[in-house]
Order: structure tokens, then C-alpha cells, then sequence
């Protein structure tokens, strides 16, 4: 930035290439389907971006003390194991899992570390509760620190990097979850036939064993085919359930003077609603909680996929209104047959105390103050109807005691069985608007027990039809 | 649009020249260092990094000249860049890389460097 704080044409030029790069990169890592090449890509980018010498990327298992995989360039293996070696040592420590910047920590025991190996910062990555991991930058060519602008594009790279990884590792484990199966079935179509009629027919009635062994054979084969299809859709609904479950956020994030309650419930197995907290920064989240039309398997994998396509567009700084038109594309050209999706996306700054969101068809989300109900409707339409679509966004101000609730239709059609499809058996917006004004002193945890309470004492605890899925939220 | 890269090596008067036609990305990297070693075979002091003028080059192939270029340097040969448009010899002036390297406007000018 120059003296009147426009930013120089060397500024700008770097900063038009650093969001080309992370555009490029995300549009990458999107295609790779294995974690070594998700670890060299990662790494070739962001040395070329920062112009470094060295570098070296690895992610580790539970509390393992060698990594899992690894990549390096700039060094040799044996350079980067003698690394890891050392970094044993810190493994237990917490600095070891925080980010550290040589120019800004340079007695820290993590910075002697990194002087020692000629790197000049460390950047951890959580990719999920098992598998964390780093990336060690070495020195720059210009010799130049890390500026802000370098700082951010690190983090942002880190959080793409971290949710290609989780789902490239998921997948792996999909892949080879469904290697181990299909032998074990194997093994079991080759061998248990026979070993159960030898064991359950008279061995010494030769003639009847031979019919009876062909017909108990036959019976056996079809009893086996059906138990295989019906364990396969199992297996299948179990590992999707999985993947989604990974997908969730664990527990809801941090963020200074606001409580965060979530919940989803699959009504079969698999969800087709997902919720996401996406990290901005210290003081700002991304939000977003959507619902895919249609149920099961199907609704979930576009989920999963809507679900990821979020996080990227969220991480490579687009507007709200221009990350709803993007998904709103990619949901239309993605999907065989015409499926959407209604979505609430909005970003929460707990600094500035404000929610900027999009509304894309979505059940109104509301803030709820002094039992007075704001809906947060300006948006556009669902995502995925249309190929392209324009998308508006509003800024609400926030206030202590406000409560903001976000949810799938879910939450308000419970009790309406398919079958009968009367409304008036419906949970309804009311219920749930009355709930939130009689519950508001509640903290948010609290505040969504007291919605879920309602919503089962309605449904009298009949079969769930829906997905439902809420997000509360409280300032304090 | 991406254009497919395609690389080249040839022998001059003390320069080895590994010609870059079309765009350097991550996918270029194994013809390049199968060219770098080609050229290290040549008896020459210098090596020219020549690109089509219209190459784009994006952070990976930025990531993939650094190696070229530090390569050189343990060496002892002299790396040059010549036909990177205005844009990317601000790219590489940005990441440090004319530290290390000159740009050139011709082949010509190698030798006299």
C-alpha cells in the first residue's frame, strides 16, 4: 500500500496472482482422489506462490509419531525424515499444533526448530479428529517475511488443503472398506454352502443327500443373494452415514460472545440436510445449513458434494451472492436428474456483531429479539433449478440476547406422514416461532433441546419422515 | 483455454536451450526435468529457459522453474529466461526468482551476460 493506501502495482499484481492460484488449486484438489497427490500438488503450489526454496508437507494418524505421508521438494527424504525425527520431540507439545512464523517467534522452541532446518514457518492442519498434520515453508528466494496478505492465502490454502484431505482419506477407507467386503463375501459364497449341508443332511443317505444337496444348494444360493443385496444396501447406507457424519462439524466452533447449538437428524439412515461451520477467521464463520431435494442415498451423496462445493467457494473470498449463483451452477450441471437444494448461507462477524446472509429458497431462518421475529428472506431461489441465477444478500445487526434460528422444513413438517399429507398434523411455523419467543433467555444449547423437545412431543415419537435439522444461536 | 506443453532441448554456442512451447503447469514437470538433465549433459556454462511468448505460466510451473533455477545454482551453471510476457516477469521478480536468474530478451544476449 502506498502513503494514500492504495495498494501498488506490485500489491495488486500479487494479489491478483495469489487468488488466481487459489482459485487454480481448489479447482485441483477437487480432481485428486489419493493423498499423496493432494499433499505434492498442495505443496508444488504453494512454493511457486511464495517463491520458497524448500518445503515439506505431512499429515500423521492419532498420536502416531511418524507421519503417515509425506512430500517434500527442495530437500532431500532423508533431510526431511531427520525433520520429522526432531519434530518427535515437540509431537506432545501444543505450539506444535498452533501456527508459528519464524519472523514473529524467534526464540520459541517450534522457531529453533525451524531455524535448524532452514524452514521459516510452520503451519498445522487438523484434517479431521484423527489424521493432523503441517506444512513447513522454507526461506524465501525474495528473502523477504511473510506479509498479511502471504499469512491469509497460507490459512485459506491450509483450510482447502484440510477438507480435500478429509475427503480423500474418507474415501480411501470407503475403497478399501469395500475391498475387505467383497472378499470376505467371497470366501463365504465359495465355502459356507457346503460346509452347512454337510453338517445339517444325513451322510449316510448318499442318493437323498445328492438331491437334497443340489436343492438345499439352490436354496442356499438364492437365500445367499438376497442376504448379500440386502447387506450391500446396508453396508452402503452405513458407509454413507459415516461419510456424513465425518462431514459434520464435531462440535460447534469458538466464537467470542456468540453460543452455537446444532443438531441433524436423518430420517433414513443418510441425511439430505447438511449444516456447516466454515472458519473465516478469528472473529468470522461461514454458516450455512441446506436441504436437497428428495430422501436417501441419493439426496445425501448431492449433500456431501454441495457440502464441499461450499467450503471452496467460501475459502477462495467470493461474496455471498456470488457463492449461492456459483453453487446454483454447479448443483444445475452435476445432477443427471433435476434435483435442488433450498440453502441458507450467511457469515457471522462476531467482531462488528453482524450476520451477512443469502436466502436461496430456504425456510426463513429468523432472529428472534425482546419476542420480536425478524425473517431473513433476501436471497434468490433454490440452488440448482435454474442454470444461472442472481442471489441478493442483507446485512442484519446484531444485539446481546438476540436468538437466530436456522432450520430444515424438517423441523416444521414434522408429523405430517407421507401418506395423508395433512398439514394441519404439521409442527408448523408457529409452534416453532412460539417455542423460540417462550425460550429466548435460554442459552443456545438449551434454546434447540427445548425446540427438539417440542417437535418429539408433537410427533408423539410416530416415525420420522424428514431430515430435521437445526442450527441456534445466542449472543451473549 | 490451456495449451498443452511441449518441450524441447537443444545445443548452442555455450548455451543449452530448453525450448518451452504452450503453458507450464504442474503436469509439465517430468518433460522439464527430463529436459534439465539432457541439457546438464551438454558441456555448457549457461542454460536458457526460452518460452513461446504466450506461455501462462501459473504457481506450479513457477514451482517447477525455482527447482530448475536452484538446480543451476548447485551446479554451477547459469540459468536465463527469455519470451515470459510483461506480466510474468513480474510474477517472478514478485517470488524472488530474478535473484537468481536474468531475463534476457534473446537468445543473443546469453553470452553476453
Amino acid at each position: 500500500m502506498n502513503q494514500e493506501g492504495e495498494l501498488t502495482e506490485d500489491a495488486l499484481a500479487r494479489r491478483n496472482f495469489y487468488l488466481k492460484t487459489l482459485y487454480e488449486l481448489n479447482q485441483e484438489l477437487n480432481t485428486l482422489r489419493n493423498v499423496s497427490n493432494v499433499l505434492e500438488s498442495s505443496l508444488l503450489n504453494i512454493i511457486g506462490v511464495f517463491g520458497l526454496r524448500s518445503g515439506l508437507i505431512a499429515i500423521y494418524r492419532g498420536d502416531e509419531i511418524q507421519p503417515r505421508e509425506f512430500a517434500c521438494r527442495g530437500m532431500q527424504k532423508r533431510t526431511a525424515r531427520k525433520w520429522f525425527q526432531q519434530l518427535e520431540a515437540h509431537l506432545e507439545a501444543p505450539y506444535s499444533r498452533e501456527v508459528c512464523v519464524l519472523q514473529d517467534a524467534a526464540d520459541s522452541p517450534m522457531a529453533k526448530l525451524l531455524k535448524d532446518h532452514r524452514f521459516s514457518a510452520w503451519l498445522p492442519l487438523q484434517v479431521d479428529e484423527e489424521t493432523w498434520g503441517g506444512i513447513a515453508l522454507g526461506v524465501k528466494l525474495s528473502e523477504m517475511e511473510f506479509s498479511d496478505d502471504d499469512l491469509e492465502l497460507l490459512s485459506t490454502i491450509a483450510i482447502n488443503v484440510q477438507n480435500v484431505l478429509s475427503n480423500v482419506i474418507l474415501i480411501e477407507a470407503l475403497h478399501q472398506s469395500v475391498i475387505k467386503e467383497t472378499r470376505i463375501r467371497s470366501v463365504f459364497q465359495r465355502y459356507a454352502p457346503e460346509t452347512v449341508i454337510s453338517e445339517v443332511l444325513d451322510p449316510s443317505n448318499e442318493e437323498l443327500l445328492l438331491g437334497e444337496s443340489r436343492s438345499v444348494r439352490r436354496m442356499f444360493d438364492q437365500m445367499i443373494a438376497g442376504l448379500e443385496e440386502q447387506h450391500r444396501m446396508e453396508q452402503e447406507l452405513g458407509l454413507a452415514y459415516d461419510v456424513q457424519q465425518y462431514l459434520l462439524p464435531g462440535k460447534p466452533p469458538q466464537l467470542a460472545g456468540i453460543e452455537i447449538a446444532a443438531s441433524s437428524i436423518p430420517a433414513r439412515g443418510v441425511c439430505g440436510d447438511f449444516y456447516d461451520f466454515i472458519p473465516l477467521g478469528p472473529h468470522e464463520m461461514g454458516i450455512s445449513l441446506a436441504d436437497i431435494s428428495g430422501k436417501g442415498m441419493s439426496a445425501a451423496m448431492i449433500a456431501t458434494m454441495l457440502q464441499s462445493a461450499t467450503r471452496m467457494c467460501v475459502g477462495s473470498y467470493y461474496p455471498i451472492p456470488a457463492t449461492l449463483a456459483i453453487l446454483n451452477s454447479f448443483v444445475f450441471q452435476h445432477t443427471d436428474t433435476p434435483r435442488y437444494a433450498t440453502m441458507f448461507y450467511g457469515q457471522l462477524n462476531a467482531q462488528k456483531r453482524t450476520l451477512t446472509y443469502s436466502n436461496a429458497g430456504h425456510p426463513p431462518a429468523f432472529l428472534c429479539r425482546d419476542g420480536k421475529l425478524q425473517m431473513l428472506e433476501t436471497g434468490g431461489t433454490m440452488v440448482g433449478l435454474f442454470e444461472h441465477w442472481s442471489y441478493d444478500q442483507d446485512i442484519v445487526e446484531l444485539q446481546s440476547g438476540d436468538a437466530l434460528v436456522i432450520y430444515s422444513d424438517g423441523v416444521t413438517d414434522a408429523g405430517i406422514s407421507p401418506e395423508f399429507d395433512n398439514s394441519d398434523d404439521a409442527f408448523g411455523q408457529e409452534r416453532l416461532e412460539s417455542t423460540v419467543v417462550a425460550n429466548t433467555a435460554l442459552s443456545a444449547a438449551a434454546l434447540l433441546d427445548a425446540i427438539s423437545s417440542e417437535v418429539t412431543q408433537h410427533t408423539a415419537g410416530g416415525k420420522q419422515f424428514d431430515d430435521i435439522t437445526l442450527i441456534v444461536m445466542k449472543l451473549e | 483455454m490451456r495449451r498443452e506443453c511441449t518441450v524441447k532441448v537443444r545445443e548452442g554456442n555455450d548455451v543449452a536451450t530448453i525450448e518451452v512451447l504452450g503453458d507450464l503447469t504442474a503436469s509439465a514437470e517430468k518433460a522439464i526435468d527430463a529436459a534439465y538433465e539432457e541439457a546438464s549433459g551438454y558441456n555448457s556454462k549457461n542454460i536458457l529457459l526460452k518460452f513461446d511468448g504466450k506461455s501462462r505460466i501459473n504457481s506450479a510451473g513457477i514451482a517447477i522453474v525455482i527447482n530448475l533455477v536452484i538446480a543451476g545454482q548447485e551446479s554451477e551453471r547459469k540459468v536465463f529466461i527469455t519470451g515470459v510476457s510483461k506480466h510474468f516477469r513480474k510474477i517472478f521478480e514478485l517470488v524472488g526468482l530474478t535473484k537468481y536468474t536474468t531475463i534476457v530478451e534473446s537468445e543473443e544476449e546469453v553470452g553476453k551476460s
